[in-house]
């Protein structure tokens, strides 16, 4: 608790105990945030290679499967003699198969995450949304016209004269909104982290299964193009295994970052309360005339 | 055998035959052990697809649990500000608005005292009264009970055709109680909250709107997104209390979201037009008609309005006509979300 000068005025003091409420409140771990953020970028980069190629695997394999199962064939063209609407990924000219499409959306959705939190730890949206608040403003100015007959309140004008006090509320929301985001959302990020993982196995087999059939079938009597095989299948264990290792990486920021936001740093010293005390003082006089003005509902 | 067994086995078998081929010298022989070698790659080709599938079913389970969490995402810092700054603006304008045109009614209209109608005697106390159970039974027709207060009678009935139009008159009627008016907002602004989840669910469910999922949510679950909408139970495992084993084959791993499609198709079957008096009398079953015949509007609809005062069933069948709901009425909250331009 701080002790309080004898000499401050009720105003003061309320705004002195509000500051230091502010102040105790939650910080916002940028320095987390954007490594997290760089994380998921170097990770969405690999993957974004590794799944463009596990997209033709994944339609290739399937369409041999339809060969083994009496599908009918021309040549190298395949189609089904009766269409499935369930397996239409796999003929689709617009989307992915399904293990493509669900880790390019899991993917997706843990980027839309961290690109959230950068919005909130940058403040971003709080200059849009203060833009709703003057078009807001200017709305029931004119609805208040309408219903006294008298001259429209200058509310856009008062909400530009809030504009301070608006920033500091916008930031406050923020930096509780992150943590919110961060606290709940570590363990449904750190699964889905872990499931895009565990899907590895399941990747590589798709990205090997073609170039191993051909070694053991087709390219068996021809040396050199069964080596070119196996370095097709070694070019996936790397893509795979740096999507792996990247993954993991990502979950350490996670982890760094959760952590950062459990732990604040330590509450501001005395002397800058004060300063930032006299300042917002000033707009909270100039604030507290402008509600007044609304609260009476007349012109200044 | 698993999945990963019958891969490895299969892999394992492969390669051998294909050591054996590539030792034979017999073309004959060669032949055969290619063709098995075919065989076998078709059987593994099979496998991977299958496994493919399964491993996107669950990617896209966490998927949806993460997607819920985005759903919930506030970005304008100013929305519970803008609601109360601005709402109190708009709320004034309304009330002068009226009182300009009570005051031009007075002025040029005489004032015409209705005919003094004779008051029907009130119906005896049933011995079994109705608990607060949906589908209470029709009731006869019996004369509704009438209002003493200016306030629309109190019809009876628990059909649409049979109380269409009392819904509308209650609604017209309806004024938050000024010391309530912050509890009420304060149960939108939870509900709000949930409001991407509750589309989602409207979307899949077809046609219940969002705002009554969203109140439904308030009223079985509290708005905690662990429990399933049917009525509360713990979505660890399938709902316990009525409706009990609902979903169907529930095992734990679903989403919310996947439950409350189940709940509001079972509850909402049938019911493809939601207008203002079909609303409300969903939200009245849920709870049940057995305040109408005691000539109680539902608290469940109308708690901490004009149009409630006293009387609640504290327990199955059991009715304390002095007892006060504590909890925002319903159709409050379809108030205060028409107020912000969210319903209808």
């Amino acid at each position: 608790m701080f002790a309080l000068p004898k000499s401050l005025s009720p105003l003061r003091c309320a705004l002195w105990f509000l500051l230091a409420l502010a102040a105790c409140g939650p910080s916002i771990p940028r320095e987390q945030v954007s490594r997290a953020n760089a994380a998921y970028d170097a990770v969405a980069e690999r993957s974004d290679a590794m799944l463009a190629t596990l997209s033709v695997a994944e339609r290739r394999t399937y369409m041999r499967t339809l060969v083994a199962t009496g599908a009918a064939r021309e040549g190298d063209i395949v189609v089904p003699t009766v269409f499935d609407p369930t397996n239409a990924a796999y003929f689709s000219s617009v989307g992915d198969p399904v293990l493509t499409a669900s880790l390019r959306r899991g993917m997706g959705l843990v980027g839309d995450y961290f690109k959230l939190l950068v919005i909130l730890a940058e403040g971003r949206n709080v200059d849009e949304a203060k833009g709703q608040i003057n078009t807001l403003s200017a709305s029931v100015a004119g609805l208040i016209t309408v219903a006294t007959g008298g001259a429209a309140l200058p509310l856009a004008a008062l909400a530009r004269q809030l504009g301070p006090l608006l920033d500091r509320w916008g930031q406050a929301q923020n930096a509780e909104e992150l943590r919110r985001l961060v606290l709940e959302g570590e363990p449904i990020v750190r699964e889905q982290i872990k499931v895009m993982q565990a899907a590895s196995t399941t990747v590589y087999e798709t990205l090997t299964r073609e170039p191993m059939r051909a070694a053991r079938t087709t390219l068996a009597d021809n040396d050199a193009a069964r080596r070119g095989a196996f370095v097709q299948m070694a070019e996936a264990q790397v893509l795979v295994a740096d999507y792996v290792v990247l993954l993991d990486k990502l979950a350490d920021t996670l982890t760094a970052l959760a952590a950062a936001v459990r732990s604040p740093g330590s509450p501001p010293a005395l002397a800058s309360l004060s300063a930032s005390a006299d300042s917002a003082l000033i707009q909270a006089r100039a604030a507290a005339g402008a509600i007044a003005i609304l609260k009476a509902g007349r012109a200044p | 055998m698993s999945g990963e067994d019958a891969r490895r086995t299969l892999n394992a078998m492969s390669e051998a035959l294909v050591a054996q081929r590539k030792a034979a010298t017999d073309p004959a022989v060669r032949q055969e052990l290619a063709q098995q070698i075919v065989a076998i790659e078709d059987q593994l080709d099979a496998l991977a697809v299958l496994n493919a599938q399964a491993t996107a079913q669950a990617i896209s389970a966490a998927s949806m649990r993460l997607e819920a969490l985005l759903a919930t995402a506030r970005v304008n810092p100013f929305d519970p500000l803008i609601q109360k700054a601005f709402k109190g603006a708009a709320d004034r304008v309304v009330q002068r608005a009226d009182a300009a045109s009570k005051a031009f009614a007075v002025e040029e209209f005489e004032a015409v005292e209705p005919e003094a109608a004779p008051a029907p005697a009130l119906p005896e106390a049933t011995p079994a009264p109705a608990a607060p159970a949906p589908a209470a039974p029709p009731q006869a027709a019996a004369p509704p009970v009438p209002g003493d207060d200016g306030l629309p009678p109190i019809a009876r009935g628990n059909t649409l055709a049979q109380l269409a139009e009392d819904y509308t008159l209650c609604w017209a009627a309806c004024r938050i109680r000024p010391e309530k008016r912050a509890d009420v907002e304060k149960a939108a602004d939870s509900m709000l909250r949930g409001r991407k989840r509750y589309e989602v669910v409207s979307a899949r469910s077809g046609t219940v709107p969002w705002q009554v999922i969203g109140i439904m949510h308030g009223l079985e679950c509290g708005y905690s997104f662990f429990k399933h909408l049917h009525n509360g139970d713990s979505l660890a495992g399938p709902t316990t209390r009525v409706p009990p084993g609902r979903p169907p084959g529930w095992n734990g791993t679903g989403s919310w979201e996947d439950s409350a499609v189940d709940a509001v198709r079972l509850k909402f079957k049938g019911i493809t037009a939601w207008s203002l008096p079909q609303t409300l009398l969903a939200l009245e079953s849920f709870n049940g008609f057995g305040y109408r015949p005691r000539g109680v509007r539902s608290p469940y609809l109308w708690s901490f309005s004009n149009l409630y005062t006293k009387g609640r069933f504290v327990a199955d069948h059991v009715y304390d006509p002095e007892s006060v709901s504590k909890q925002v009425g319903s159709a409050l909250v379809l108030k205060v979300l028409e107020e912000r331009g969210l319903w209808p």
